[in-house]
């Protein structure tokens, strides 16, 4: 568990009560990562969300096809900077990872329990409201920073 | 016009109330694009949310390149049943893409802030419409990001 407190810092979470921060922080937990730990694999299940306190964490794509040479690992297609959230899936349907994450310097997460969180949302809906929202926009961002790349692929 | 049982079709108004329903169809209109016709530009502000009934519509975005046929770049295409100006419901309510009918289509466009009227005096049909709004978009992002897979490949040949 964490404290409530420490979630208001985070944008992620503007608007929602202290009831609701507490009921978030009673399934969320912090922990530490070093550098070159893969957090999560792109395609498994999206069973937690994490929010960047400190450190940073690159995001990759693999294709299903081959690997491309020039990127062995994956392509990358971000980077998480403290106080961003990422494994936003979590909060999206099919909550499917579609990226890999790997720890590039040494970190400190918030992790939070999303099948927990998932349902929470069941009793209620405003907090499921907000927090969607806030998943939707992040993933609106992703996308105008892969078309970006797309464009620079392109040109 | 539009009728409630033809908005009870879409996945994003399939679990809405009746009473619902009817307040969304009185703040729709059902339009018909022909092929190459411009439904919203890039940066306009967003007035409504779109479903498309039949017809296929391209997104594009604009980049910056030298090659002149590169202007205008297609990421994703809108399948029928699918919505699309999804930016209506995200601040800042600014088109991020261009949508161009690529076949006769047929659109029920949604006046966008009738619309968040509704989801304020009603949490789950609001948070039902975020769930549909925030899916779509990941699938946007899958698209796209497979498309840069495939740049990538064609560039490494």
């Amino acid at each position: 568990m964490i404290s409530p407190e420490f979630l208001r810092f985070y944008p992620f979470f503007g608007g929602l009560t202290n009831a609701q921060l507490q009921a978030i922080a009673i399934i969320a937990n912090e922990e530490k990562y070093p550098a070159e730990t893969t957090l999560f694999e792109m395609g498994l299940p999206a069973d937690k969300l994490y929010f960047l306190v400190d450190g940073c964490i690159d995001l990759y794509y693999t294709p299903r096809e081959k690997t491309l040479s020039a990127f062995p690992n994956g392509i990358p297609v971000g980077e998480v900077n403290p106080g961003e959230a990422f494994s936003i899936s979590a909060l999206v349907e099919p909550y499917v990872l579609s990226s890999t994450a790997r720890v590039a310097k040494p970190s400190r997460v918030i992790q939070i329990d999303a099948k927990a969180l998932r349902k929470l949302f069941k009793s209620d809906q405003r907090m499921a409201y907000l927090l969607t929202k806030q998943a939707a926009q992040a993933v609106r961002a992703r996308l105008d920073a892969a078309r970006v790349q797309l464009a620079a692929a392109l040109a | 016009m539009v009728t409630p049982e033809l908005l009870h079709h879409y996945p994003i108004f399939r679990y809405l109330k009746p009473d619902k329903l009817v307040a969304v169809a009185t703040i729709s209109k059902e339009e018909l694009y022909e092929k190459k016709a411009i439904i919203y530009r890039e940066k306009d502000h967003t007035d409504f949310l779109y479903i498309l009934v039949k017809g296929s519509v391209e997104l594009l975005f604009k980049i910056e390149a030298d090659n002149p046929e590169l202007k205008e770049l297609p990421f994703d295409k809108v399948t029928a049943g699918e919505m699309f100006g999804l930016s209506a419901l995200l601040e800042p309510n600014i088109h991020t893409s261009t949508a161009r009918a690529s076949r006769p289509s047929h659109v029920i466009k949604i006046d966008a802030a009738g619309l968040m009227a509704l989801c304020k005096e009603d949490t789950q049909m609001a948070y039902r419409i975020m769930r549909q709004v925030a899916k779509t978009t990941s699938k946007r992002l899958n698209a796209t990001r497979l498309q840069l897979a495939m740049a990538y490949s064609t560039i490494q040949k």
